[in-house]
């Protein structure tokens, strides 16, 4: 499963239910509770960006909780940096989350209002270090620097800071402790088109210069192809695809990878106007009532009968990522979709050469 | 009733006469707001115009004034906090500002057509989805209340809704994201409207679900020609449904062109940086930050082109505010120095 | 809906169940025990033993409840002390005087609160202002302070309605009506200062919504809007409120009552407390328990009305 380095984070069999009369380590549960996160396995390797992608409802959010267990998990290991998170004392599961950090979405709701950033920068350090408060204020107005806010930020408030300041002030607050892995929670999403390029560019310099491993949770594929080495795909808390980003993004081997990528809207209106669109079938459906057999059935264009009473492991396809599809390498094997590398020549080459040389 | 194609067509005694083209004509557009004693700038001199049947994409990031613009289409600000005013502003052949609340009213729903953002919260949440597209229609075709509901029953099918006959009678809560934004589509354009303004109205929803509402809007777009103001912050979204595209920064119109013109050869810095900001599926490499620091509020006093202090081109000239002019026919640009933007 | 329903009234049960636990337990808690409270600072031993006799409070504790449950649900409340008259009687008869004069000041309530929250749908209308003054005036405003003005005001300045006492109306309309006038707007303003908070609030915040918007942006009519599509999504948040200030007026119309010298069950139950008239003070800690409890189901089954997201639960 692995091709580069030791895992840092391997979660194995991930099982999560959410709702009523679920607690840790209780693998019987109530009726009503959900399978949000349905045996998810993964791993990423020091110094990589492992991204997870899918849409609403697909228990990314479940996940990241689950991993950082501020919920519990009912089946499943948990293994950061060879502990099992989900073994360990409450004692030593503080010490371990000085090493493992996240990074949230909304950074309206993520800073307290009523404390100066200073503040919010050296609360960290005082909970977990012996550092002197003259040390705290160096290391506040270090981290600051780094990320590209001047030193006068500590005396500021997060509501006279604009959403990409406030970002950048969450991404310091989760590198104060200098963690080894960064959990980011759809980082960018809330934030304006020229502020995410920032923001992006700014994780990317940090992960070089301290050898962050990140895990990086979104729904923006063209994003993603950019900034992952690795991808798990997930529909309705399962792991439908995964493998290298590049290969995944590029000949995707499961029929929901491939609508995803097609439904993508790609900011040029040539190529817009030549690709052929894959129709989607319906909305996903409720983790309430998931389809049977294969969930991506009732949607799928391969789907064929057996779809609907089984279900497919995740296997290798011809690509050589895994895939949870019966027809994995018919879908691999069709061309690939709206890529300008392709050997697959499209359309209009020349044409091609020039729209994608240019800025 | 022979269909929906006919069904949705409402009586020609309700609307006004056929207005001429363009639809929408907006000529130095000014809104100021209020905000604790304090008056900020919205727009500041905005002119376009839409035509009938054209798709034009409003793109900007928050701040830059392109919702203010859509809403004053049909002065639907807050009248207290906010002051429009325009040579000219007029949508469908009326007047917006100087027409009466008669007028104003059969314009709004009737002439032009709105959809919103987030399709849960623009949906009244107590009231039955068919009766709030029976409203539309009674107000404006002046059809029989029972014709209004066969109508409310076929538009709600032709926009994909399944066993509409019974959902009609469903509230909005019973229904999923992307038939939610389906049944607002349905009410925006239940009196067929010659101009649909719609609001970010994929930005709530999931990436496949997007894709299918886009597909249904350009779709009712060819079957009822309606001209489409689409404001959206995603690229990708412009460039797939509409022909022309504005762009707009710090309240000011600073692009306009065709959609391949503008996409393809950028006329100014910031829409230029916007394009090569967007990481895209078809060419990988790492996203690359174009524009830095951040953009101005409506608060800011702006002297000359407000992007100066994010533009890499920015020279003395750009003190003095530069106007939207011609880069090549039918594409302007308000830069001083356009022809350096690669 | 049904298991809504169930779900709310089962809650109530159980409610009631804990507020008698309240009101049997209230006397034992205080020192001595109930016979001595029962008979007084100045009774002998043997005035204390025939009391304990009579009203059987020498068994256990648990047995005693047991049997005045048994006996509450027969209908039997027990005989008041002071007056010798069972309490069933004495509630049958000072019920009805309170719930009129409170159905009455709801009603007064609600007419100021609905002419004043229509302010909240343009914040900073005069109308709005005005519905600001009242609610903060309202509230600040003591209620018994109130009542006395109006007593000098009305009754005894201008002499236009009588200062106190009760004529029912259901027998004698003109007459009742009048002697109900003064406590149920004293008590009206007080509630109205409370309602029209909320209710201007609630127009508010709903004349904001996005679906407002969209309903303007389809050309209806302004009062079309709000009564289509604001008016009933305001409400939701208002019945709550409404609910809580009915329920708790059992409470308030001891006040009342006390200053316009009514005969209602605000009256005995002061009257009670201060005479130490044990089975009185326990039915009516039941009786307001109930009211809160009704208060609620009433408000829950006011929200199946009003709210489709409960009356059809949620999906997708």
């Amino acid at each position: 499963m692995t091709d580069s380095g030791r895992p840092i984070l391997s979660v194995q069999d991930l099982v999560v239910y959410r709702g009523k009369g679920v607690h840790q380590g209780n693998s019987t549960v109530g009726k009503d509770a959900l399978r949000v996160v349905e045996g998810v396995s993964f791993e990423a390797a020091a110094g990589e960006t492992l991204g997870i992608v899918g849409e609403s409802g697909c228990g990314k959010t479940t996940l990241v909780h689950a991993v950082l267990r501020l919920i519990p998990y009912q089946s499943g290991q948990v293994i950061f940096e060879d502990v099992d998170l989900g073994g360990v004392s409450e004692r030593k599961l503080r010490s371990l989350r000085r090493d493992l950090q996240v990074v949230f979405q909304d950074p309206y709701s993520s800073l307290h209002p009523r404390k100066l950033i200073g503040k919010i920068l050296s609360e960290p350090l005082e909970l977990h270090t012996d550092l002197s408060a003259k040390a705290r204020e160096r290391a506040v107005i270090s981290l600051l620097n780094d990320v590209g806010l001047g030193a006068s930020f500590a005396q500021r408030f997060p509501r006279e800071c604009s959403g990409g300041q406030r970002q950048r002030v969450a991404i310091a607050r989760a590198l104060a402790l200098r963690p080894k892995l960064v959990i980011l929670d759809e980082p960018v999403s809330a934030l304006d088109v020229s502020i995410r390029a920032q923001i992006i560019e700014l994780l990317a310099q940090l992960q070089r210069d301290r050898g962050l491993t990140y895990l990086f949770i979104s729904h923006d594929l063209a994003l993603m192809r950019s900034f992952c080495q690795r991808l798990a795909v997930m529909y309705l808390g399962r792991v439908v695809e995964y493998g290298p980003s590049d290969v995944i993004l590029h000949r995707p081997s499961h029929p929901y990878t491939r609508s995803l990528l097609a439904s993508m809207p790609i900011p040029d209106p040539e190529v817009e106007r030549r690709r052929n669109r894959i129709e989607v079938r319906g909305e996903i459906p409720s983790i309430r009532t998931p389809p049977s057999g294969c969930t991506f059935h009732p949607r799928c264009n391969y789907a064929v009968d057996r779809c609907q009473v089984s279900e497919p492991m995740l296997e290798v396809s011809d690509a050589g990522v895994l895939s949870r599809c019966f027809f994995s390498s018919e879908v691999a094997a069709q061309p690939p979709l709206d890529d300008a590398r392709s050997s697959d020549a499209p359309p209009e080459p020349v044409v091609e050469e020039h729209l994608f040389e240019r800025s | 009733m022979s269909g929906a194609e006919t069904s949705v067509r409402p009586a020609s005694t309700a609307l006004p006469e056929p207005a001429p083209d363009p639809v929408v004509e907006v000529a130095d557009l000014e809104v100021d707001f209020a905000v604790r004693g304090a008056i900020g700038h919205a727009v500041r001199g905005v002119s376009f115009q839409i035509r009938s049947g054209e798709a034009v994409g409003l793109v900007g990031e928050s701040g830059s004034g392109k919702t203010v613009t859509a809403l004053s289409l049909l002065r639907l600000l807050p009248d207290r906090t906010t002051r429009v005013r325009a040579r000219s502003l007029r949508v469908a052949g009326v007047d917006v500002l100087g027409a009466s609340a008669a007028s104003l009213a059969r314009l709004r729903g009737g002439a032009a057509g709105v959809v919103f953002q987030d399709p849960l919260r623009a949906l009244t949440p107590t009231r039955r989805v068919g009766s709030q597209i029976v409203e539309v229609i009674e107000r404006h075709s002046g059809r029989s209340r029972t014709q209004a509901r066969l109508e409310a029953v076929e538009l709600l099918s032709r926009v994909g809704i399944p066993d509409a006959r019974n959902r009609a009678r469903d509230y909005p809560h019973q229904f999923s994201g992307g038939q939610r934004q389906r049944i607002l589509l349905a009410t925006a354009v239940a009196s067929h409207p010659r101009l649909l303004i719609a609001d970010e109205p994929t930005t709530a929803l999931d990436v496949t679900t997007q894709s299918q509402i886009l597909d249904l809007l350009l779709d009712l777009q060819q079957d009822l020609k309606m001209a489409v103001l689409l404001i959206s912050h995603d690229l990708g979204v412009i460039a797939r449904v509409c022909d022309r595209v504005l762009v707009m920064y710090g309240g000011r119109l600073v692009e306009t062109g065709s959609t391949s013109d503008v996409f393809r050869a950028p006329g100014h810095p910031y829409t230029a940086g916007l394009l090569r900001s967007i990481p895209r599926l078809d060419r990988p490499g790492a996203v690359t930050s174009a524009i830095p620091g951040e953009a101005v509020d409506g608060f800011t006093q702006v002297v000359g082109c407000a992007f100066v202090p994010r533009c890499s081109l920015a020279a003395p000239v750009c003190t003095e505010c530069p106007e939207l002019e011609d880069v090549t026919p039918g594409h302007q640009a308000a830069c001083w120095r356009s022809e350096l933007v690669t | 809906m049904r298991r809504y329903l169930l779900s709310r009234v089962a809650g109530g049960i159980g409610t009631l169940a804990g507020g008698s636990v309240v009101a049997f337990f209230v006397f034992h808690l205080l020192p001595g025990n109930p016979a001595e409270i029962i008979a007084g600072t100045h009774a002998s031993a043997a005035q204390v033993a025939a009391i304990q006799r009579e009203f059987a409070l020498n068994q256990s504790l648990v047995a005693e409840f047991v049997g005045w449950w048994e006996h509450v649900l027969q209908g039997n409340l027990g005989v008041s002390v002071v007056s010798n008259v069972p309490v069933s009687h004495l509630l049958a008869q000072t019920l009805p005087v309170t719930l009129t004069l409170i159905g009455a000041s709801t009603v007064v309530a609600l007419a100021f609160t609905l002419v004043l929250s229509l302010g909240g749908l343009r914040k900073g209308s005069v109308l709005d202002r005005i519905a600001l003054g009242w609610s903060v005036v309202g509230l600040s405003i003591p209620t018994f302070w109130l009542g006395i003005l109006a007593i000098l005001l009305f009754a005894i300045h201008w002499g236009w309605l009588p200062a106190g006492g009760y004529i029912s109306p259901y027998s004698s309309p003109l007459a009742g009506l009048k002697s109900l006038a003064l406590p149920a707007i004293t008590f009206g303003i007080y509630m109205s200062a409370i309602f029209t908070q909320f209710l201007r609030r609630s127009f508010l915040d709903v004349m904001r919504e996005d679906f407002v918007r969209t309903a303007r942006a389809r050309g209806l009519r302004e009062w079309q809007v709000v009564a289509r599509h604001a008016s009933k999504p305001a409400m939701i948040p208002f019945v709550t409120v409404v609910g809580i200030a009915v329920s708790t007026s059992l409470g308030f119309a001891m006040v009342v009552e006390t200053v316009f010298a009514y005969p209602g069950f605000g009256s005995l139950f002061v009257q009670a407390i201060t005479t130490r008239d044990y089975y009185v003070v326990q039915a009516g800690i039941m009786v307001i328990v109930a009211a809160v409890v009704v208060a609620n189901i009433l408000v829950d089954v006011a929200y199946l009305f009003l709210d489709p997201r409960i009356r059809y639960g949620r999906e997708g």
